[in-house]
């Protein structure tokens, strides 16, 4: 006979909390996420000017 | 006693991500390898060996339902009660009961207005559980350990339900452990009937990036696929784009290796 075979039923202590917690995860539903990216071209304009002058290098100082 | 400030649902959620791995580990072990060989180290076979002993592996087990098994039903593998997984899904319905069914509610009857095909989300989500408890008794069953499981009756798919594909391919992807070989029901039938919605469903899914849904929803297109159903959307490249993408969950990487291993069993 093997060690580790329950010979007694165990009897059920759940909670509500996890059957309800069950129920939750065995009906996943679909993520809350955004749809796909929409292209906004003003937005990447000023991002892009914005880039432009942050990297430009200064101006030559007059000796 | 284990002191944890986590949630069931923490709890359970943590347990299924471990009982995926274990299942891919397992799905390994048989893919490759003798069959009989194989199933050797998943027997209980020692304390060290022994799956479900947690509250929180047999909350995991429930959650992963016929999931479970996909290893020996994807390669054939006889299932018999020794098996660890058949222990710990026997004794996981022992700890978490399933629900007493309860018909769909008829959405409020309004005079004129049509019945909507698909179940409200409630009426859903109810359906979606009786399913997947349904389809894990019957694989239980086949290993040996019988446990009392309500019918499913009132809650098959209707006539026209696919025809509002966005609720029901989620409802579908929510019955993805269903979508293995050797199971049939009234489900199955009506995945097998609607390929086109399955695929609008799984390529809005990828335009959502929700790569969890759409791996649960190729499932049931490799399934068709498997029976002899084309699929209206590649399924290798997309299988492939959510293995890429689709976060370190490892129940999303056993939807998609169950879905990739339908896939190259073809027709």
């Amino acid at each position: 006979m093997l060690t580790q075979e329950l010979t007694r039923p165990i009897r059920s202590t759940s909670t509500p909390a996890e059957l309800s917690a069950l129920a939750t995860l065995m009906v996943e539903e679909e993520a809350t996420v955004s749809d796909a990216p929409l292209y906004t071209p003003e937005d990447a304009g000023v991002g892009i000017l914005a880039l432009g002058l942050l990297l430009s290098p200064k101006p030559p100082k007059n000796r | 006693m284990p002191i944890s400030d986590a949630t069931p649902q923490e709890e359970f959620s943590r347990a299924a991500e471990r009982m995926a791995v274990r299942a891919l580990d397992v799905l390994s072990a048989l893919g490759g390898a003798d069959a009989t060989s194989a199933t050797a180290p998943h027997r209980s076979d020692g304390p060290a060996a022994a799956l479900g002993g947690t509250r929180a592996e047999l909350g995991g087990a429930r959650v992963l339902g016929a999931d479970l098994f996909a290893p020996y039903l994807l390669t054939g593998t006889p299932l018999h009660p020794g098996l660890d997984e058949a222990r710990a899904m026997a004794l996981a319905f022992e700890q978490y009961p399933p629900a007493q069914p309860q018909a769909p509610q008829p959405a409020a009857a309004q005079p004129g207005a049509p019945q909507p095909a698909v179940p409200q989300a409630a009426d859903r989500a109810a359906s979606a559980v009786v399913w997947r408890d349904w389809a894990a008794a019957e694989v239980l069953g086949r290993c040996g350990h019988r446990v009392p499981v309500p019918p499913p009756d009132g809650h098959e798919p209707q006539d026209g339900a696919a025809d509002q594909w966005q609720q029901w391919s989620v409802w579908m992807a929510q019955l993805s452990p269903l979508a293995l070989p050797g199971l049939d029901s009234p489900v199955h039938d009506s995945a097998r009937r609607n390929p086109r919605a399955l695929g609008r469903g799984a390529v809005r899914a990828m335009l959502r990036r929700d790569y969890r849904t759409a791996a649960r929803i190729a499932r049931w297109l490799s399934l068709g696929q498997a029976q002899g159903v084309a699929s209206p959307v590649r399924l290798e490249p997309l299988l492939h784009h959510v293995r890429l993408f689709g976060g370190p969950s490892a129940r999303t990487a056993l939807d998609v290796r169950v879905g990739e291993r339908l896939a190259e069993a073809g027709p």
